[in-house]
Order: C-alpha cells, then structure tokens, then sequence
C-alpha cells in the first residue's frame, strides 16, 4: 500500500512538473508563431513553432492536460495540412492564432485530471478519477469518539473530513484554506452555545460557505441561534449520518456532467472538421461525418445528446436524415438541428415541422454553434433524465439499464473488451420496512444509490433494478476486479450506521455477477447475473458470488 | 508474472521519459534509457536489449534512422521494435511496418495502461 501512495505520490510529482514546465513551452510557442507570423514561409515540419506543438500534442494528455492536448494535435494537423496546400495561407493564420490563445488559456486553466487514486482496487478504480480534487469538509467537535465516527463516515462518502478541536484552528484554517462545508458543534466546554458564536464568527468573512450544526441541544433558542448564523441544517445526536450525507449532497452535489455529445453532418469535409475541433476544444464531445454512411453505426456508439445538420447532405436531404433518425424510439427526443444557407422563412418552417428542431443559418459563428449545442445538450439532458431516471435514486430504472446494457456488451465485443454486469439486493430489506417503517426504508435504498456513485467510475452504469434491487456494469472490468470492488463496497456500506428511533442498526448487501466475454443475449446474461445473486443469499448473504455467464 | 523484460528506450523530451520510466517501473521492465539516438547507437553493442522502443520524431536523428541504425547491429537485428508517436496516419504506418516494427503507440499514452499496451505488442509478435 504504502508502494501504490508513493507511486502516486510521483505520478502527481510528474505531473507538476509538467505543470511548471508549460509557460515556457507556451512562450516558446508564441515566439515562434511571431516568427513565423511575419514570414509564413519559414513554417515548415523541422520549425521549433511546429516541434514545441507536437511535442505538447503527445505529451499533455499523459500529463493529464487531455484538452491541451486536444487542441495541439488540432494546431498540429491544420500545420500539416498546409504545408501540403500552401494556398490555405490566410485561413490558416486566422486558425492558429486562434489555437494558439485556446492553448494559452487551456493551459492556464490546468490539467483536467487529477491523479488522485484510491489505494488497492486495481488500477482503473480510483475514487472517481476525473471528478477532480474531493471536497473538503472541517469538523468542529471535542468529542473525540464521536469525531472518529464522524470522519469515517464522512470519508466513505468521499468527503476529505478534517476534525478540529481548537476553535481558533478551526476558524483559522477555514480562512488559510475554506472548506466546502463546516460541521460545529453547538455545545462545547466553551459554552452551551459556543459553536454558534464560532459560526458568526465566520460569516463575518464568509457568507456562503455551508455551515451545518450537531448538537445535543433540541431546544427552541438554540435551534433559532443556528438559523439566525445563516446555517444550512441543524442536527441532533445521535447523529443519522444518511440524513447528514443527504444534505451534504444537496448542498454540495456534484454539479459537472460528462461533456455533451454531437454528431455533425456536413459534406463540405473542411467545414465538418472545423465544427468538431471547434465543439472539442469548448469541451463538447464532438464527431463530424461528411455523409450518411456510417450514420446509424456512429450513433448507435455515440449516443449523442443532440445531432447538428446541413439541411443538404450529398445522398439526401436533412429533413428526409431526421424522419430516418427519428424512426428509431431512443432518438425520438433528441434535438435536431439544421445548418443551411437557406434563409426563407417557409423553408425553415418546413424543416422545423419535418422534424428538427431549430434552424441555425450558414455562416454561424462559433460562439453561436458552441451556445446552441450547450443550451439543447442541456436540455435534452434533463429531460432524458426525468424519462429515464428513478426519482428517488436518480440512477438508471430497469427498462434503461437494459438499454445501457445493450450498449455496453456491443461495445465490449466490439473492442473484445471485458465487462462485467452486477446484481446487488439489499439483505433482509423487508425487516428493515417493518422495524423502522419506509421512510427509514426509502433512506437505506438512497443510500446503497450513493455509496455506489461514490465508489464507482463515471463510465460504470448504475441502476436501480427493482424496488430494493440494484444492477451495475462495470465497462472494462474483469471478473477479479469486478469482485474486488463489489467485495469493497459491500464492506463500505455494512460498516455505515443508519439511526431510526434513537436506534443504531446497520444493513448488508449481496451481490451476483457475472463477466463477459462470452458476449451472450442480454437475458441470459441478466439471468446469470441474477443467479449468482441468488447463491450469495443462500450462501449465507453479505457477499459477493460470480458465475461465468454460460451456466446461466 | 512474465520474466523481466529489457528495453533499450530511446526519447528526446524529458518529461515524457520520466513519464516512460514511471509507467515501466515496478512493472516488470528494465530500461536503459537514452535521450538521443545517436548516443544509443555509440553505446548498442553493450547492451542486450530484448525490445526497442523508440520515439519518432527526435531532432538530429529521427526514429526511423535510429532504428534502421540499430538493426545494423546482429544482436538487435530481430528482437521486437516499437514506436512511439504523436501521429498515427495509415502512411505512416505503413513505413514502420516496411522496416518491422512490431508495433506503434500512439501518444499521448496512459501511463496505467502503458505496461499493458507493451506486453500485448509483445505477445502478437512472438508468433
């Protein structure tokens, strides 16, 4: 373990290395695209202007810097283009001025993944590689059982936890280093309502930080003495940490999405390329197609959120491209839109009845393309979301998951990928109904929902299978390092403590799965899966059981 | 666990070198590292090497050179050569494959998955 830390602990060293060495990289390359600027002749693949965008094209995205790295390949191919089509000058120069300010503010902006990596479970399981640093949570408290607990907990869910016991530490380091949220304790040696005056303190210079109260106070005047210091929720103790966690996600949830996905069509090949480095370089998942031809199949792995259009393509129309798209029921609702030069009225409306769904025309700036993908991304987004999603997990309902599963397997099999597919059912769920009534219920199901998106990766599809059910697939995973992770999550989530009338009482889960390759029908896989899950019941629960997916 | 593999790897930048040698180490490989070509091949009849792994676009000696230099060596001659690139077009590829390249990595690479993306070049071309 300490080996894994300390390698991490270099790869994040290697990493701001690389982070230093980019000003001068970066002067370098304005240097030499003044240079080159006066004289566009002197441009050529042996140019220190062309060496210094290579090389940070091949090297940014090792170094975490995934968009830089983007965007220099980009710089790097229109180079390349033009020394074999030296008329493209005027064109060109406008580009890589552009790029080379993209290059300048990317690099400003930081590397886009952090490596930050959970100790064991195999390499590919870190807690959540590209969401970025954890956020920080600094505890006020002088119960020192209590804080233990309380740091546990925190730290399960993914929150860095810091406990203090000083509050003159505590207020000092939120002023050196602010947390994302403060946990005080109303009572303390100092006073039956010092933390409260800890807590004005604070937002004194620090109005928006979240600030949550525990406390074994449940009386009137301290509850109105907290909400008067602008405080965010009031606890008592014994403290529910699935209550506590509930609103810390509230509070501070997680905001960043996976980028949007675009598919473009338009037949002018420079054009179509313009508009995906465009869209890639905003950080929007783009791929550009010249044709029709490899449409469905580039959906079909794609999914996109929105599909953008010239309203002539070469083989037909976009309007006749929309009515085949829409033919298919997943793409029913996702937004078309039309590029064209055609700036009649009539003509615009007919598109828009045939099925797109705004009509943007040609030439559209980059701004502008960029905002309209944002702005329909968005919205189709959340309205997949409502149609697909569990309302209160928020995770994948069973008709999706068996969607995503689709997905996935061809996926896999297409680059002979593993994978591995989960079934995961709460244990003795019904006592935990009848003991503590379903509201009690309803939390120990929300809370299995994120554990598992604390601990699983953006890639891995949760879903909520069945009323206390739970299905995962592990996208590139192997049967050990499926298990491995199930093992882990299992073992997170028995040690959390879930209160209900005073009562402390923890819950188990079991887990079936079952690894692909072989890339069997979805049903039999599922079967399998479900097979498995019903031998960890009967093998006692509280663990995980893998089959292979052909005695299913 | 495969026996220890030894790479006689060849790489201008400095950062991605240190990168490479992150990714490698603890993983099974031996490097002996240089930074340009024209230093590995003063020093190649030393070395017994059982991969070449080579970046493409150096100064002075490209990787293409580099490796046609080194094969000139007999103990070099066939053991299995890698490049690695930025730019990975099917002209290009064609021209490693011309001069037996056994495989090409494309860079950007992933150092958690780099031990990996070696091994199985190394698999396919002990056909």
């Amino acid at each position: 373990m300490t080996e894994q830390l300390s390698k991490l602990q270099k790869r994040r060293a290697l990493q701001e290395k690389f982070s230093a060495s980019l000003p001068s990289r970066l002067e370098d390359i304005e240097t030499g695209w003044n240079s080159v600027n006066e004289d566009m002749s002197r441009l050529s693949l042996d140019h220190l202007f062309y060496r210094q965008i290579h090389s940070l094209a091949g090297s940014s995205g090792s170094f975490g810097y995934h968009r830089l790295g983007f965007c220099a390949r980009e710089l790097e191919s229109q180079i390349v283009a033009f020394i074999d089509k030296p008329n493209e000058l005027a064109n060109l120069e406008h580009t890589l001025q552009a790029g080379i300010e993209q290059l300048l503010i990317l690099a400003d902006e930081g590397a886009d993944e952090e490596f930050t990596q959970d100790e064991q479970i195999a390499k590919k399981y870190g807690n959540q590689l590209t969401t970025g640093s954890l956020k920080r949570i600094y505890v006020l408290e002088d119960d020192v059982e209590f804080s233990d607990e309380l740091k546990l907990h925190l730290e399960l869910f993914g929150y860095q936890a810091h406990i203090f016991q000083n509050h003159l530490d505590f207020i000092q380091t939120h002023q050196s280093e602010p947390a994302n949220a403060l946990l005080i304790d109303v009572v303390s040696e100092e006073g039956p309502l010092h933390g409260v005056e800890v807590a004005s303190e604070i937002r004194k210079y620090d109005g928006d930080v979240s600030i949550l109260f525990t406390t074994s106070r449940d009386d009137w005047q301290a509850r109105l003495s907290a909400l008067r210091t602008g405080s965010d929720a009031y606890l008592t103790k014994p403290i529910d940490y699935t209550l506590l966690i509930e609103k810390l996600e509230q509070l501070l949830g997680d905001q960043s999405e996976e980028p949007y996905r675009v598919v473009l069509i338009d037949d002018d090949p420079l054009l179509a390329e313009h508009y995906e480095s465009l869209l890639n370089a905003a950080g929007i998942h783009a791929v550009a197609l010249t044709g029709t031809d490899n449409l469905l199949q580039v959906l079909a792995e794609m999914k996109p959120d929105i599909m953008v259009m010239d309203l002539y393509l070469t083989d037909c129309t976009g309007i006749e491209a929309a009515q085949i798209i829409r033919q298919q029921p997943i793409y029913q609702s996702m937004p078309i839109i039309f590029l064209s030069t055609e700036t009649t009225l009539l003509t615009q409306l007919n598109a828009l009845r045939q099925g797109g769904d705004d009509f943007l025309e040609k030439p559209i700036s980059d701004e502008h393309l960029i905002e309209m993908t944002r702005i329909y991304g968005h919205r189709f987004r959340s309205l997949r979301h409502q149609m697909t999603r569990d309302n209160m997990t928020g995770l994948l309902n069973h008709i999706n998951f068996k969607v995503a599963l689709q997905h996935e397997v061809l996926m896999a099999q297409r680059r002979s990928a593993p994978l591995v597919i989960a079934m995961i059912d709460i244990d003795h769920f019904k006592q935990v109904n009848d003991n503590y009534g379903h509201l009690i219920g309803d939390r120990v199901i929300k809370t299995v929902a994120w554990l598992m998106k604390q601990r699983l990766r953006h890639t891995d599809v949760i879903a909520r299978y069945g009323g206390e059910e739970f299905a995962v697939i592990l996208p590139e995973a192997s049967v050990d390092e499926g298990k491995a992770l199930l093992q882990s999550l299992l073992e997170q989530f028995s040690s959390i403590n879930f209160t209900a009338e005073n009562k402390n009482f923890t819950v188990t889960l079991s887990a079936g799965l079952v690894g692909c390759p072989p890339y069997n029908e979805l049903d039999t896989i599922i079967s399998a899966a479900d097979s498995a899950l019903y031998e960890a019941k009967k093998a006692g629960r509280n663990r995980v059981v893998s089959v292979s997916s052909n005695n299913g | 666990m495969s026996k220890t593999v030894t790479v006689l790897y060849i790489e201008d930048e400095e950062d991605i070198r240190e990168m490479t040698e992150f990714a490698l180490e603890d993983e099974g490989f031996e490097l002996f590292v240089f930074s340009s070509g024209i230093d590995a091949v003063s020093q190649a009849d030393m070395l017994r090497p059982d991969l070449l792994l080579l970046d493409m676009m150096m100064p002075a000696m490209d990787g293409i050179t580099t490796a046609v230099k080194l094969r000139e060596f007999s103990h070099l001659a066939d053991i299995p050569l890698i490049f690695m690139t930025a730019k990975v077009q099917q002209s290009e590829i064609d021209k490693y494959n011309e001069i037996g390249a056994s495989g090409v990595i494309s860079k950007p690479f992933d150092a958690m998955q780099l031990p990996e993306q070696i091994r199985s070049i190394l698999a396919t071309s002990h056909d």
